[in-house]
């Protein structure tokens, strides 16, 4: 159909409309989920420590691959939002790394053939899809499914609504510089580009030394 | 000539399709943001009261309100939501800024914020000068926590960060190290870049 009984302009103005009737749909379609987000999130901030230092303070220091990384939950049974009190544990969003041990560098948590490490934070996969509230934050670290490395950590007490806190192994201090990552040449290398990698044997050297 | 039904449509579709763009790139734009530029904060009942303390936090934010040319500025309001912290933190963290997002979907923002400090096991220096072996510099920590607290995530670590040097929001300090007191240009350049 043509509408020969419009002129040019008035063609032109009914487009116009329609686009800022478009527009105004779009807008209702974005308002129809207000009042319904929100988002909760920590940045921490971390002693540093040299290799030598992280290496007293861990519990365990495995060889290790990812085999599988969760998305973020809260700190509760149900994984949902809770409003912590003033006197009680804080809510905290975390998420779950599980490393397949290759060989263990030291040991004195008995460790099984697979681990489960406990970070803070949001996950690189994102939050767990339903939470009331968002999580919110980077992750602080990059670890991948199927990265190889060498991941320093030791057995802390973590925040939980239900009973107060719970052991979980966690990374010694701040995630990204708590692992050293296996790269092609076989080397351990650090996430920070200034410090040198080394092999697996001068890092046992370290550990032997302590 | 095409009918005008089939234009009116295209034109229906098409404003649709640039309402959900436009707030999309708004959000994108304001992402870990304050609505405002002029956020407030309190000191909670945990902070302590010796005029130390107190003070170390002023100049904490005041590292962040100096930033030019934003005008985004930190200030005290004994009502404001946001609030400075000293409590039990997890996971070894010398301190910690939890914060609240609303709004929204596309249009959601900071709305308060929670710059702490540990309470357990480490010790701080609160003072101006050089902490001693083992005491962990509060005007450091805090300034990085307020920078946490103004939308600023960590910065990467595959550049300039050490325990001893780099932007106060690199991750890490090691005890008796006072450089995050003082912001770095990367540091600026960042807080700039969110609030134009």
């Amino acid at each position: 159909m043509n509408a020969p009984w419009l002129s040019r302009p008035s063609r032109m103005v009914a487009r116009v409309s329609m686009f800022v009737v478009g527009g105004l749909l779009g807008l209702w379609v974005v308002s129809l989920q207000a009042k319904v987000f929100s988002g909760y999130g920590t940045e921490g901030a971390y002693p540093e420590y040299t290799l030598e230092e992280r290496v007293s303070l861990s519990d365990a220091i495995i060889e290790g691959k990812v085999v599988s990384i969760s998305s973020a939950q809260y700190n509760q049974d149900s994984g949902e939002y809770w409003d912590s009190s003033d006197a009680g544990p804080l809510v905290y969003p975390y998420h779950f790394i599980n490393v397949e041990v290759v060989r263990t560098l030291h040991d004195s948590l008995s460790l099984a053939s697979q681990v489960t490490i406990l970070q803070v934070g949001n996950s690189p996969l994102g939050a767990r899809p339903g939470l009331s509230v968002a999580v919110m934050g980077h992750p602080e670290h990059s670890l991948q499914v199927g990265d190889l490395g060498v991941f320093f950590v030791r057995q802390m007490d973590f925040p939980w609504r239900e009973g107060g806190h719970r052991p979980a192994l966690q990374f010694v201090g701040y995630a990204e510089h708590s692992y050293l990552r296996r790269q092609a040449d076989g080397l351990l290398h650090f996430a920070s580009a200034q410090e040198n990698a080394l092999s697996v044997d001068e890092l046992l050297s370290i550990i032997h030394a302590r | 000539m095409k009918s005008i039904k089939v234009q009116m449509l295209a034109a229906l579709l098409f404003g649709f399709a640039a309402a959900l763009i436009a707030a999309g790139a708004v959000n994108a734009y304001s992402e870990k943001t304050w609505f405002t530029y002029s956020p407030q904060h309190k000191y909670d009942s945990s902070w302590p009261t010796g005029n130390d303390w107190q003070q170390r936090a002023i100049d904490s934010r005041t590292a962040w309100n100096n930033v030019s040319p934003t005008s985004f500025n930190w200030s005290y309001n004994a009502s404001a939501d946001s609030r400075v912290e000293y409590i039990s933190l997890c996971c070894g963290r010398l301190g910690e800024t939890g914060y609240w997002w609303c709004g929204v979907p596309y249009f959601s923002n900071i709305c308060a914020a929670f710059p702490r400090i540990q309470n357990t096991g480490y010790t701080w220096y609160a003072g101006t000068g050089t902490p001693s072996s083992g005491q962990y510099d509060l005007w450091s920590v805090l300034t990085h926590e307020f920078g946490h607290g103004s939308g600023l995530y960590d910065h990467s670590t595959s550049g300039s960060c050490s325990g001893t040097g780099g932007p106060t929001m690199c991750p890490s300090i090691s005890a008796t190290s006072t450089h995050w007191r003082t912001l770095e240009q990367e540091d600026n350049d960042r807080l700039n870049s969110i609030y134009p």
